[in-house]
């Protein structure tokens, strides 16, 4: 009678410790982080697999002070047992901060790859530039507009209707 | 955090990937207004892939309005309170994409014949001199495309008795357009020619068929994947799109005790199949059904009591007319609305010379559209029909 491996869960039992990655922001910090969490994001989903235990996974692109969210984020939606509620005005709470550096969350999720974290610091954004006009939006971002005035007064005209 | 000297608000601004992320999170009347922003932009929200899947990921949107025909060149639009997901409690959503119905030069003039999960099905005026075409609109975006000509193979004048319009956004982002057209062989067979936008021609469906001897087959409505038709007698018939084969469908709820029907609705709202009659010349109460969307029945989804809006507005009582006219009462049921809390759900009630919305719900009313003076004049008091009532729902699905 074959018998197969017992599948991986997220929480721990006394007789399987929880493994843990480390993690170096782009200026020298480490950080640790629980397997089960970090698989959440499929940039260290794919390191971890055809890594070397122990070295720390660099990662050029975040910071610090990122970082050590994003691991909290990770973590919080790694937990077994929380309900959806909760996990909702948590994540709430997460991107009650200031807009620099909600974008900051976008391009670390981004790049790390982590859906559930892109997706909710996404909605944020809409959230705040939906009822903008393309100044305001050009201002947000920073946009320099490469449209001559006749060429922004065409595309105006043609959706006229949507700035009523 | 400032990557190569970019700070990120920027850099995410200059990558396709990430702005396209968040824009197809905002409804589409907020897209329109950003393709100004910068070129990029422009070219994200106006190209294909970000229109269907922002079309498919919207697809529950509800009506932001109804658009009233009083002529093929004049169209009155109606706003629905909040929007049908639209405008997200902001600004209320007064702008509407056209007034007149010119976006083809047709020589023949154009006619709405169906609206279909934001996308108009037109065809022009029958002409002499000129073929009747047909054309799917998307009023949103401006786009549309005309239908290349019916009945290909066949050389014989085909008769088209009917064009219905298939778009589920929750299920693809290309659509269907079923025709019902005559045989060569017999004048008791129809046969259904398919045309799809995903290969943009007409194909022949299944072999010929017969139908009801009353059938009639121009104002079908799409639902749960199907075109249904119905027939005076009350008669139906329904035909699954993607299968492409009849179903059956539960017999109408219709009520035994005949009398004179003064009135007959059969529409489609948001997700929902609704059927109701009105007999009887001062009957002001009435019961809207709804078909179960596993077809095993009809089932009473509102009760309606207009009494109250008979009673505010007297002149809806035409009382130099003998009481059994079936037109003694001047109300016309245009268009039942289902918003997504059921309760909220409105009927579009046409007084003379105004447009109320009754909330099935509480059973309350409130004015939508009062018609200006001169607007009425020439018209009579009663100037629309449920025919000339269509969701207006935001969408940027190609066509």
């Amino acid at each position: 009678m074959s018998s197969s491996p017992p599948p991986s869960s997220a929480a721990a039992s006394p007789s399987c410790p929880k493994k843990m990655i480390a993690l170096r922001s782009s200026d020298g910090e480490t950080f640790e982080i629980e397997e089960a969490a970090a698989l959440q994001s499929k940039t260290l989903e794919n390191m971890i697999d055809e890594d070397c235990a122990g070295t720390p996974i660099p990662l050029p692109n975040v910071t610090g002070k990122i970082l050590a969210k994003v691991v909290e984020f990770c973590s919080k939606h790694a937990e077994p047992g929380v309900d959806d509620e909760s996990l909702r005005a948590w994540d709430a709470e997460f991107v009650n901060v200031e807009q620099a550096t909600v974008f900051d969350y976008i391009l670390a999720a981004n790049f790390l790859e982590i859906p559930t974290l892109l997706n909710l610091t996404c909605n944020v954004v809409a959230d705040m530039i939906r009822g903008k006009t393309p100044d305001e939006i050009r201002k947000f971002f920073n946009i320099k507009s490469i449209f001559s005035p006749e060429e922004e007064e065409e595309v105006r005209r043609e959706n006229h209707w949507a700035f009523e | 955090m400032k990557l190569q000297g970019y700070s990120a608000n920027e850099i995410i601004a200059a990558n396709e990937d990430l702005i396209s992320e968040i824009l197809l999170l905002l409804p589409a009347r907020s897209l329109l207004r950003f393709k100004c922003v910068s070129k990029l932009w422009l070219s994200i929200i106006s190209g294909p892939r970000f229109s269907r899947r922002h079309a498919r990921l919207h697809a529950g949107s509800g009506a932001s309005g109804v658009v009233l025909r009083r002529t093929p060149s004049d169209h009155q639009f109606l706003p629905l309170g909040g929007g049908g997901g639209g405008g997200g409690g902001d600004d209320p959503l007064s702008g509407f994409p056209f007034k007149c119905l010119d976006f083809a030069p047709d020589p023949a003039g154009l006619k709405i014949l169906q609206s279909c999960g934001g996308l108009l099905l037109c065809c022009s005026f029958r002409k002499i001199g000129c073929r009747r075409n047909y054309y799917v609109f998307n009023p949103t975006t401006g786009q549309f495309a005309m239908l290349p000509q019916l009945g290909g193979a066949s050389s014989c004048a085909t008769t088209v008795y009917g064009v219905s319009l298939a778009f589920d956004p929750f299920k693809s982002s290309y659509y269907d357009v079923v025709c019902v057209r005559s045989t060569v062989e017999s004048a008791y067979y129809y046969q259904i020619e398919i045309y799809s936008s995903r290969d943009r021609v007409w194909r022949l469906s299944g072999s010929p068929f017969v139908a009801p001897f009353d059938m009639v087959f121009d104002n079908g409505v799409f639902w749960n994947g199907g075109v249904h038709w119905i027939s005076p007698t009350g008669a139906s018939l329904c035909f699954d799109v993607e299968k492409e084969q009849f179903g059956t469908m539960p017999r109408l709820p219709i009520s035994e005790n005949r009398g004179c029907r003064r009135f007959r609705y059969f529409g489609e709202s948001r997700g929902h199949l609704h059927f109701f009659e009105i007999y009887g010349s001062r009957t002001a109460q009435f019961k809207i059904f709804e078909l179960e969307k596993d077809y095993s029945g009809w089932f009473v989804k509102y009760h309606v009591e207009l009494d109250s809006i008979v009673t505010a507005f007297p002149e809806v009582v035409r009382d130099y007319m003998d009481p059994v006219y079936m037109n003694y009462y001047a109300i016309v049921m245009l268009h039942l609305v289902r918003e997504g809390n059921n309760e909220e759900s409105s009927l579009l009630v046409h007084l003379p010379g105004k447009i109320l919305t009754y909330n099935v719900g509480d059973k309350t009313f409130r004015k939508l559209y009062e018609m200006s003076a001169d607007q009425s004049k020439g018209y009579g008091s009663l100037q629309y029909g449920w025919v000339d009532a269509y969701e207006f729902i935001e969408t940027l699905a190609p066509v």
